[in-house]
């Protein structure tokens, strides 16, 4: 193998569009930050500081790519591929180094801290990779103990947390090193028992979608929605595994029936089944909340720190729980209906389940009606949180916008999916980028204190969902007046 | 195709065309599947039988021609047809957050002719777990299940996609046993595609030859050794082939080897009697390797 090819070996393992839409999205963020640079100048003082912390999450994104390599490792030991391991580790290391140099080296002659910079990227690479490379329990434990230490370092006055202070080599050290090595330790574990049953303790994230082979997720998100949604339930405990109510569900309760059939996020729950699902998720943010508060009142800054969270989190917190609820049906609605030998071939041919067009308004209510209830009140409550805590209408109508492109989206790729519109898979990866960005990105300008220096940020964010929402009316009605010419909605999209 | 025999034909096509972009995967199939007959569809991967099965069912639309499913279109199938089908695609991957009980259970109570009794009974004759998830089972297992839930329902007209695919012999066995059954006893017109030429012959009645999107033979089993037959011409009579062959293979030396087929009366086509010609006859196998080869 020579240099070339190693270095190449990484994207073999991801999808064909992929590097592409990275690069693109590399050059976007790199020319951002570059102008971020060149012109906050004394106006802006912490301009370079937000330039690295975004390229910083940038790299991080890289960093699990590159740790997803991992399957592609396990598949060669697996399948016994002769140097292929070893190529791939080899080239892991010369990417990451690439990786690093050259996103630091021009920042570091634009800008006039290059040392911190530099830091920040290293950080958030090591992240990245280690995300991607721990076992699982060790990556939630770690974002549990984040808040932990960000609080302690506080109540100690321990300034060296910050980019700024000169001592801020040593925070990046003591988390690169040991990121660096313990994510290398594990992906040797993980390869030795390549031949067994990866337990639960040394599993990491990314080998919990085993299903989707060595092909990496599109995005780093679409892992995290593989977790939440399991192989069908293959990957989830047996207490956690759904317990479907079926009572009625047929001819005499036909919307019940098509939840049912649609399964996924539409499955009917029993009582009991419903309240373990709900009540895992409730624990884990019981345990974070327990964790946290005690430090912030022993820090004696309890009303303005409360405070911020209180606006802060729930916003953010209502607004991600959107955005991954509305990929999860997504997807899992663009999954099945992909499928020749699925369920939809059997509806096709139900009998007593109505005619063409009842057959299709139900899916509509199914997959969309059932939004007002999944959707509508988180939107309602981050928008009342938002206006309740910063009194700024501009921002709440922003808020608003932009967490409505969940339910537009959720409309465009249910319409475009059910009239059979011819999306390649990269052109709704790039729609889920582009959501995603401009999601985040918006729940961060309506969070964060505002000032003149964010007005570009805002502007952009303003733009940027007009434009997601232009696509998504497009899409869906395209595949709105392609339904209604539809003999039956069941023709899926093979 | 008459309203009167149309009505009564399980399945027809009719100048059916399909291309997947630039790949044609069927190309004008005319195909018509009499009643109570076991229709074995026999063909190499890609030849297009699962795309002509998806179509005679209406769960595609092809590009042309027509398809009628016990005389209705088969993309405007009324709930009475519907009762009457029953459908295992190649590789079933249905409701996989169901156990096999909870899905022939919630699938039973759409089907006024379901056969509850049949489906607990043969569940647990073919030892699946009834507890587990669909997503948990074996391929085996799943094609089982399925085979189950299309058999339930008592249908008249049963198309199964590469049934035995995925399934042991002995479970083969049995499946062939129940659709012989089901054919001889109850009249129930099967239409499976396969790759496995003796299922072919242990239930077939008729056959149909799928090559590259093109319907090359159609007709009873009993008949094929009859009327299709390898013809090898030596190399000096290599212009005297007949037109009309359905494979021709030209070797090194000149020769041919044709396979060629009785007329509409019964006659070998002329180049049999050519000096040094040699007309062998042909079993089901070696008929359809010198076909699809």
């Amino acid at each position: 193998m020579n240099a070339r090819v190693v270095f190449a070996l990484p994207w073999r393992g991801q999808h064909q569009q992929q590097p592409w839409v990275m690069a693109l999205v590399a050059l976007g963020m790199w020319s951002g930050a570059a102008l971020v640079l060149h012109t906050a100048g004394p106006r802006w003082p912490a301009g370079w500081l937000a330039a690295g912390v975004v390229l910083a999450f940038w790299l991080a994104a890289m960093g699990v790519l590159l740790g997803s390599t991992i399957r592609l490792a396990l598949e060669a030991r697996r399948l016994c591929l002769p140097g292929l391991e070893r190529a791939l580790a080899v080239s892991v290391v010369l990417k990451a180094v690439a990786l690093l140099t050259v996103t630091a080296i021009p920042l570091g002659i634009l800008s006039a801290h290059p040392a911190p910079l530099t830091e920040l990227l290293a950080i958030g690479l090591a992240a990245g990779f280690a995300y991607a490379v721990l076992p699982f329990w060790v990556v939630v434990l770690a974002l549990i103990l984040l808040p932990l230490v960000q609080g302690l370092a506080a109540a100690l006055h321990w300034r060296a947390m910050a980019p700024q202070d000169p001592h801020f080599v040593v925070v990046c050290v003591a988390f690169v090193v040991p990121a660096v090595l313990l994510s290398a330790w594990n992906w040797r574990r993980v390869l030795k028992r390549a031949h067994g049953p990866i337990g639960w303790l040394s599993r990491p994230i990314m080998l919990f979608s085993s299903w989707t082979g060595p092909r990496s997720s599109f995005l780093p998100m679409s892992t995290v929605l593989s977790l939440a949604m399991g192989r069908s339930g293959l990957q989830v405990p047996q207490w956690l595994q759904p317990q479907v109510a079926l009572r009625a569900a047929g001819p005499a309760d036909p919307l019940r029936g098509l939840r049912v059939a649609l399964g996924g996020p539409h499955l009917p729950l029993t009582r009991t089944s419903l309240l373990r699902r709900v009540g895992a998720p409730a624990g884990v943010i019981a345990v974070l909340a327990l964790v946290n508060l005690p430090l912030l009142v022993y820090q004696g800054r309890v009303s303005a720190v409360v405070r911020a969270l209180l606006a802060l989190v729930p916003i953010f917190g209502l607004g991600i729980v959107l955005m991954i609820g509305t990929l999860m049906r997504a997807t899992h609605l663009l999954k099945r209906w992909r499928l020749a030998g699925g369920e939809r071939a059997v509806l096709a041919l139900l009998p007593r389940s109505g005619t063409p067009t009842e057959q299709a308004a139900r899916l509509r209510r199914v997959l969309l009606g059932g939004n007002r209830l999944r959707q509508w009140p988180l939107i309602a409550a981050a928008v009342l949180t938002e206006a309740l805590f910063s009194h700024d209408l501009n921002r709440t109508l922003l808020l608003a916008l932009v967490l409505g492109l969940a339910p537009a989206g959720e409309a465009a790729v249910v319409y475009s999916v059910l009239g059979r519109v011819s999306v390649p898979s990269w052109g709704y990866g790039l729609m889920t980028a582009l959501g995603q960005g401009v999601f985040i990105a918006g729940l961060n300008v309506v969070t964060v204190p505002s000032g003149p220096a964010l007005a570009w940020l805002t502007h952009a964010v303003f733009a940027g969902t007009m434009l997601c929402y232009l696509g998504f009316a497009t899409l869906s009605g395209l595949g709105r007046r392609a339904l209604r010419n539809l003999p039956h909605p069941y023709l899926g999209l093979s | 195709m008459s309203e009167s025999s149309a009505s009564s034909t399980p399945l027809a096509a009719q100048g059916l065309w399909h291309t997947y972009g630039e790949r044609s995967a069927l190309r004008g199939v005319d195909f018509t599947v009499e009643t109570g007959s076991v229709l074995g569809l026999i063909g190499r991967n890609g030849a297009g039988k699962s795309t002509l099965i998806r179509a005679l069912l209406g769960l595609l639309v092809p590009s042309s021609g027509c398809t009628l499913v016990l005389g209705e279109p088969a993309l405007q199938l009324t709930d009475r047809v519907k009762e009457r089908i029953a459908y295992v695609p190649q590789q079933p991957e249905s409701f996989p957050w169901l156990t096999a009980v909870q899905m022939l259970e919630f699938l039973g109570r759409f089907f006024p002719r379901w056969d509850g009794d049949f489906a607990r009974t043969t569940l647990s004759r073919w030892e699946i777990p009834a507890g587990r998830p669909l997503a948990r089972l074996s391929p085996g297992e799943r094609q089982r299940v399925e085979l189950i839930r299309a058999l339930a329902c008592r249908p008249d007209v049963l198309v199964l996609d590469e049934p035995a695919a995925a399934l042991d012999p002995v479970a083969r066995r049995e499946l062939l046993r129940e659709v012989a059954l089901r054919a001889g006893e109850n009249g129930c017109t099967v239409l499976f595609s396969t790759h496995i030429v003796s299922d072919l012959e242990r239930v077939a009645s008729q056959i149909a030859l799928l090559h590259e999107g093109r319907l090359l033979l159609h007709c009873d089993l009993d008949a094929t050794k009859e009327r299709y037959a390898r013809l090898w011409l030596p190399p000096r009579h290599a212009e005297a082939a007949p037109g009309a062959a359905l494979s021709r293979r030209v070797h090194g030396d000149g020769s041919l080897t044709l396979v060629v087929g009785r007329g509409a009366r019964g006659e070998w086509p002329a180049a049999v009697q050519l000096d040094g010609a040699r007309l062998d006859a042909l079993g089901l196998e070696d008929l359809f390797v010198e076909i699809a080869a």
